[in-house]
């Protein structure tokens, strides 16, 4: 099979890559390192036998661009035809083969013109690099023969003896048949054999359990018959010791009871009924007297009572009001305080008040003046004082004005004075100056002579300039005094009928006229004279209320204390004060009534009691007579005895009743028994010989039945203390798991055994049917690559080492150390090819991939190697990788061979 | 006739051995098996029915311990208080011979032995006191009665008759072979019983619709293989024709989770993913305590971690936790290195060589043999009756088993 055609898609580092006309028995791969060479062999195993693994996510050529890795491949077949092979790495591989126009979906499966070589040993072993070619050493030759030889030459299988020590190490940790060391299984079945025999000990102790109990059983039968042996003894004990007693105290208790009698009807009479009848009489005489007694008590304080007289009734009546007046009093007595004061106080108010109007009025201050003065609205005097103010500040502005014009008139009415010196001077010195230029002829001076001239009539001009203005100025002057004039009369006008205005607020009062200006003072003066006027008004109103309610309170006063029965006079306070007294008297008269009210009430009461308590007595006095004359038939004294007696009688039955009961708790369960058997007709005699033998037999049940108690508390603890320990179920439940742990053990050993077992048997196999041919051809190479020097390669079946044959020579010599380093390389590189002839024998013959084989060989082995790739190349394809360009014009030179450059790096 | 209302139970193998490492979960199964005893006498008493039926294997014969047999006889004694009475038929676990533990039990009386294999007729009586049908039982005799009992059930004219027996019912001729009183579904037909009360076969299944004939199963799984929800059937009878309603009874079940799958799962958290993935299938349609087993198997990226005991008891424990169970074991004896096998299979190779051994030793009884000839634990221990059958058993995924140790660790 050659490869004619490649084109890729995308693949790793190469895209869009392709290259035809490959189909030369040998193909040189020119390219940088890094330039994709790897890339190249991994796409046409990839198109080969597929993409693994196979998906996009883990797949190590899928372009880091994220591109789809796809291409395709034509292949000329041994048979001369041309296929082509196309694979797409999707989310799911694709694959196509086409042949003769015919194209098959081959999916992600190998195609079937390689399928003779499985992809890993394709992968490992059609690719040879400069550093796989490096001969091993030491013992990692060993493993290298082991494979080469007796395995399958591939890197990626572990050599066969390695596996089976393994195995058989593993195998042995999990059991032995010489029983010797400690697999795992022997420690399972010496656990097993503990469990065992506490499961033994454990139906044991079941074993023991049951005859625990049976003897448990039988104890407790035995202690029932005791038992019951025992109640019998005591049954007749308790006949003979207390029943029979019991028995005859009973007997005593009943005829006491008939004696007795019935005692109810006496139920209420004493004890000593005869010494109570004397106490009843004595006391009926006691209480006659008490009520005696009693009668005169009441005499005395129903003359009490009647001692309260009708004032006192009066006072009482009016409690309340004296009581109010009480309290009034303090209040009372500040308001005529007050009004004293009020009193004292007016004079100087009046004072007061005529004094400030004085500086107001004209006239000397009366009484008659206080309401025109007091109605005087201080609102409206405020606004015409102020108006009154604005008009004279406006007259005196007016003045002011008209001063002002009148000054202003009077300071234009003279005109201005006419220069007539200057002028004359100033033309004399004109006319000096033109003399003086007519004589010296001097034009300056004639020229000084013309200003002086000009200068004075400029002054003429203005001097009648000044004139006519002073005249318009003093004419407008004039009709501004005019018009001041006019103006401060009509303001004095206005000022004039303020002031009549002011005046009529005021009314008739004689205000002074000097009082009439603007300003603040006179409101001031009115408002000070108000509010004394004010005041003393309201002293005038408080004095008139104060006499008026202080005579109300007096004549009320009065009229009480008339009621009251006191003598009306005299200072209303005081008056007040002999009230207080009179109802103090009056309380006390009413508390001793009340008192004497309550005495006749309990006076009252008590004779009441008295007079039942009597009653009581003399019936109860009756009643016991009657009853003790009918027990003694007519006879108080001997019904007395004869109560007595029976009594006695009844008391001693009650109290052996209640020994009785005391000594014996279950009195009514032994009277049922007595009962019972006085019905079965049992005797009560009992011979002491009989309780005697009765005693001892109980006696030696009760201590039997002691001991079998203790036995039967043992026996439970021993029972108890033997179900604690393990059940046989669980132990066999362990047992069982460990007897699975076991099987688990035997068959893990079992199937490593016969893995291992296996394993020797395929390594036999392979080994008979492969050796031979592989050392048949590495041989062939052998020779060809050291041009004759070593012609055969054979294997030492007791060493299971190879060995070299040199050409002409019978003997071998070991192909390992002291055989040259480059003699061992060429053995190596022998092997490998040999395996690979081997491999493909069957069918197509797949091409070799070689990776800078050559490129460390001196000449002369360069030259050999390239003699062993061409009868190499004269069966398979060759693709010899490189960078160098001398090797690939050598190649070129010495085989028939292509070349296929390889894109440049970066 | 009035309709005659029973509860039939079997195989509740009172004290048997739990297999289970564990041996507080063994005495928790222990417990458990009791009170679902008891919750079968709880049905017939609050069922009203009128008798309890236990057709074999009541208990383990030498295996009963005396506390366990006390309890036994405090239940019957509960039934007797309410005047229910028990037809308990021996098994080959408790069989009726007088050397057995069975016959010298001392029942109370409302329990009728059946521990012969003659059959015996017995009438079933209400609360009046009226009979509602008739129980047929046999019995046991010995652990290992081969014979055809069903065979020697007699012919009943009477509706309202009920069979009780312990026997394997062979129901198609695919069935394997057993020697626990073996009979088919034919011996069953024809006799003139409405209903046959069966033990023997763990699993709760009918065997037959006319007359009907069921097995309950038993009261509580034994082993991881018994999974599910255990319990009795309520059966009732009217004249010739029965009917039976599942009740459940057992308070702790074994359940099973299997994942084969794992080739993707490289890492804990995936595989805890799935194991509760798988678990929410499991666990979700009980409320029932529950011990599980987690069996992994095939080819999963992890298979180094899961190799080591540490880390199964690790994830055991994370399992227990999060699904509540009771106790969870994890079996990955069976997890593999993820190797194609495929890639190497016919290649010129050692290992081409072993794949295809391994395939001819499946079909070469010669070549099986000669490697049973080897030292072999099994064999040598006596456990192996077909040597060749067992071989055949080893090599089940012999092939991953080999390439993964034949196969470098980085190789592909």
């Amino acid at each position: 099979m050659r490869i004619v055609g490649l084109r890729i898609e995308a693949f790793g580092a190469l895209k869009a890559w392709a290259a035809e006309d490959l189909g030369a028995p040998v193909v040189v791969v020119r390219g940088d390192n890094e330039s994709g060479k790897t890339s190249l062999f991994r796409f046409l195993s990839a198109l080969l036998y597929g993409f693994h693994p196979a998906n996009q996510e883990d797949y190590p050529y899928v372009p880091w661009d994220g591109g789809i890795v796809s291409g395709e491949g034509r292949f000329l077949l041994a048979d001369g035809e041309e296929v082509t092979v196309a694979r797409r790495l999707l989310r799911q591989p694709r694959g196509e083969l086409t042949r003769r126009d015919r194209t098959e979906d081959i999916r992600n499966r190998p195609v079937p013109f390689a399928a003779h070589v499985p992809r890993p040993l394709f992968e490992d072993l059609y690719t040879i690099t400069l550093a796989g070619l490096s001969f091993p050493s030491g013992r990692v030759w060993d493993e290298l023969q082991d494979r080469l030889l007796g395995g399958t030459g591939v890197s990626f299988l572990r050599p066969t003896r390695l596996v089976v020590e393994e195995l058989e190490r593993e195998a042995s940790r999990l059991w032995r048949p010489d029983r010797r060391g400690k697999p795992e299984d022997k420690q399972l079945r010496e656990l097993f054999s503990a469990l065992r025999e506490s499961a033994a000990e454990a139906a044991r102790r079941d074993a023991q359990i049951r005859a625990k109990v049976h003897e448990l059983e039988e104890k407790r039968e035995r202690l029932e018959q005791l038992k019951e042996q025992r109640v019998k003894g005591e049954a007749l004990l308790h006949r003979a010791n207390v029943l029979n007693p019991v028995r005859k105290r009973l007997q005593r208790i009943r005829e006491l009871e008939e004696t007795a009698g019935d005692l109810q009807p006496f139920a209420d009479v004493p004890e000593d009924p005869l010494r109570i009848l004397r106490e009843l009489e004595d006391r009926e005489a006691s209480l006659q007297g008490q009520l005696a007694e009693l009668h005169e008590r009441r005499e005395r304080w129903a003359k009490a009572l009647s001692d309260l007289g009708a004032q006192y009734v009066h006072v009482l009546e009016r409690e309340s009001d004296i009581a109010g007046w009480l309290r009034q009093a303090e209040h009372l007595a500040r308001e005529m305080s007050r009004l004293e004061t009020i009193k004292a106080g007016l004079p100087a108010k009046r004072e007061a008040l005529a004094e400030a109007a004085a500086d107001l009025l004209t006239e000397p201050w009366r009484e008659d003046m206080e309401d025109p003065l007091a109605r005087v609205p201080r609102a409206e005097l405020r606004s015409r004082l102020r108006e009154l103010a604005e008009l004279e500040e406006r007259l005196a502005e007016a003045e002011a004005e008209r001063r002002a014009a009148e000054n202003r008139a009077e300071g234009l009415s003279q005109l201005p004075r006419p220069p007539w010196a200057e002028v004359t001077f100033l033309a004399a010195l004109t006319a000096l100056l033109v003399a003086f230029s007519l004589w010296s002829d001097s034009t300056p001076y004639l020229a000084f002579a013309g200003a002086v001239g000009a200068y004075a009539l400029y002054r003429v001009w203005n001097w009648q300039r000044a004139k006519a203005e002073q005249r318009a100025r003093r004419q407008e002057a004039e009709s501004r005094l005019v018009e001041a004039r006019r103006k401060e009369e009509a303001v004095r006008a206005r000022l004039a009928g303020s002031r009549r205005a002011l005046q009529d607020l005021f009314g008739d009062l004689p205000v002074a006229p000097s009082r009439l200006v603007g300003g603040e003072s006179l409101l001031l003066d009115v408002q000070a004279i108000q509010a004394k006027l004010e005041d003393l008004r309201q002293l005038r109103q408080e004095e008139e209320s104060l006499s008026q309610s202080l005579a109300e309170a007096r004549e009320e006063l009065y009229k009480l204390a008339a009621d009251c029965g006191l003598e009306v006079e005299g200072d209303p306070l005081a008056l007040i004060t002999r009230l207080e007294r009179a109802l103090e008297e009056a309380r006390e008269k009413k508390e001793s009534a009340r008192r004497a009210e309550d005495k006749l009430a309990d006076l009252e009461e008590e004779g009441e009691r008295l007079q039942r308590e009597l009653r009581e007595v003399q019936a109860k006095a009756s009643e016991l007579r009657e009853v003790l004359a009918e027990l003694g038939d007519d006879d108080v004294n001997l019904g007395a005895s004869r109560l007595k007696e029976r009594r006695m009688a009844a008391e001693m039955a009650e109290k052996m009743h209640a020994d009785l009961m005391v000594e014996f708790p279950d009195l009514e369960e032994i009277r049922a028994q007595i009962r019972e058997m006085e019905e079965t007709g049992q005797g009560w005699v009992f011979d002491d010989e009989e309780v005697d033998r009765v005693r001892v037999q109980v006696t030696e049940a009760q201590d039997e039945i002691a001991n079998l108690r203790e036995d039967i508390a043992r026996l439970e603890k021993d029972i108890e203390q033997l179900k604690d320990g393990p059940t046989l179920d669980l132990l066999r439940g362990e047992m069982k798991a460990l007897e699975a742990r076991r099987r688990r053990v035997w068959s893990l050993h079992d199937r490593l055994t016969v893995l291992r077992v296996l394993l020797l048997e395929a390594d036999r196999r392979f080994r008979e049917e492969h050796q031979p041919d592989v050392l048949r051809r590495a041989g062939r190479y052998l020779e060809v690559i050291t041009d004759g020097r070593y012609d055969r390669l054979v294997l030492d079946e007791e060493e299971g080492t190879l060995r070299l044959r040199r050409s002409g020579f019978s003997f071998t010599v070991p192909a390992d150390e002291p055989v040259s380093r480059g003699t061992l390389d060429q053995v190596y590189l022998a092997l490998r090819l040999a395996l690979v002839g081997h491999l493909d024998s069957a069918g197509e013959r797949l091409p070799l991939f070689l990776d800078e084989v050559l490129v460390n060989w001196d000449a002369s082995r360069r030259d050999r190697g390239l003699k062993l790739l061409d009868e190499v190349s004269r069966e398979r394809q060759v693709f010899l990788f490189t960078c160098h360009r001398w090797l690939v014009e050598e190649l070129c030179s010495r085989l028939d061979a292509a070349v296929v450059d390889m894109p440049e790096v970066g | 006739m009035k309709p005659f209302r029973f509860v039939h139970i079997a195989d509740v193998h009172l004290d048997t051995p739990f297999l289970c490492r564990e041996n507080l979960v063994r005495k928790r199964l222990r417990e458990a098996l009791r009170q679902a005893f008891a919750r079968a006498v709880d049905l017939v008493l609050s069922e009203r029915a009128h008798a309890l039926l236990i057709a074999g294997d009541l208990f383990d014969n030498d295996l009963l311990s005396f506390t366990t047999e006390g309890f036994l006889l405090e239940q019957m004694a509960r039934l007797r208080e309410a005047g229910v009475p028990v037809f308990y038929a021996t098994g080959n676990h408790d069989p009726g011979r007088t050397n057995y533990r069975a016959a010298h039990i001392p029942w109370p009386d409302n329990v009728h032995l059946f521990r012969s294999t003659s059959p015996e007729t017995v009438p079933v009586r209400d609360a009046e006191g009226d009979i509602v049908g008739y129980v047929t039982g046999v019995g046991h005799v010995t652990a290992r009665q081969a014979e055809n009992l069903a065979q020697r059930f007699p012919s009943q004219q009477e509706p309202g008759h009920v069979a009780l027996l312990h026997a394997w019912v062979r129901e198609t001729s695919a069935d394997p072979p057993d020697r626990c009183a073996p009979c088919s579904v034919e011996d069953l037909r024809g006799k003139g019983y409405a209903y046959w009360a069966l033990g023997h076969i763990h699993s709760r299944h009918t065997v037959c619709i006319d007359p009907l004939a069921c097995y309950p199963g038993n009261l509580q799984g034994r082993t991881p293989r018994e999974i599910g929800v255990k319990g009795g059937l309520l059966v009732e009878v009217t004249g010739r024709s029965a009917q039976a309603t599942f009740y459940p009874l057992s308070t702790v079940r074994w359940e099973t989770a299997a994942l084969d799958d794992l080739k993707e799962v490289s890492s804990s958290a995936e595989l805890h993913r799935r194991v509760k993935e798988r678990l929410a299938r499991v666990t979700s349609d009980d409320t029932a305590e529950f011990l599980l087993r987690v069996v992994l198997r095939g080819p999963c990226p992890l298979h180094r971690e899961l190799g080591q005991e540490d880390n199964l008891e690790a994830l055991a424990t994370e399992i227990e936790a999060e699904v509540g169970a009771l106790y969870v074991e994890v079996d990955a004896d069976a997890i593999l290195r993820p190797v194609e096998v495929d890639d190497h299979r016919d290649s010129v190779s050692v290992l081409g060589t072993l794949l295809a051994l391994i395939d001819e030793a499946r079909s070469d009884d010669e070549l099986a043999r000669r490697l049973a000839e080897e030292e072999l634990a099994a064999v040598s221990e006596g456990e192996v009756a077909d040597p060749v059958k067992y071989i055949r058993s080893l090599l089940v995924d012999l092939e991953e088993e080999a390439v993964a140790r034949m196969v470098a660790d980085d190789g592909s």
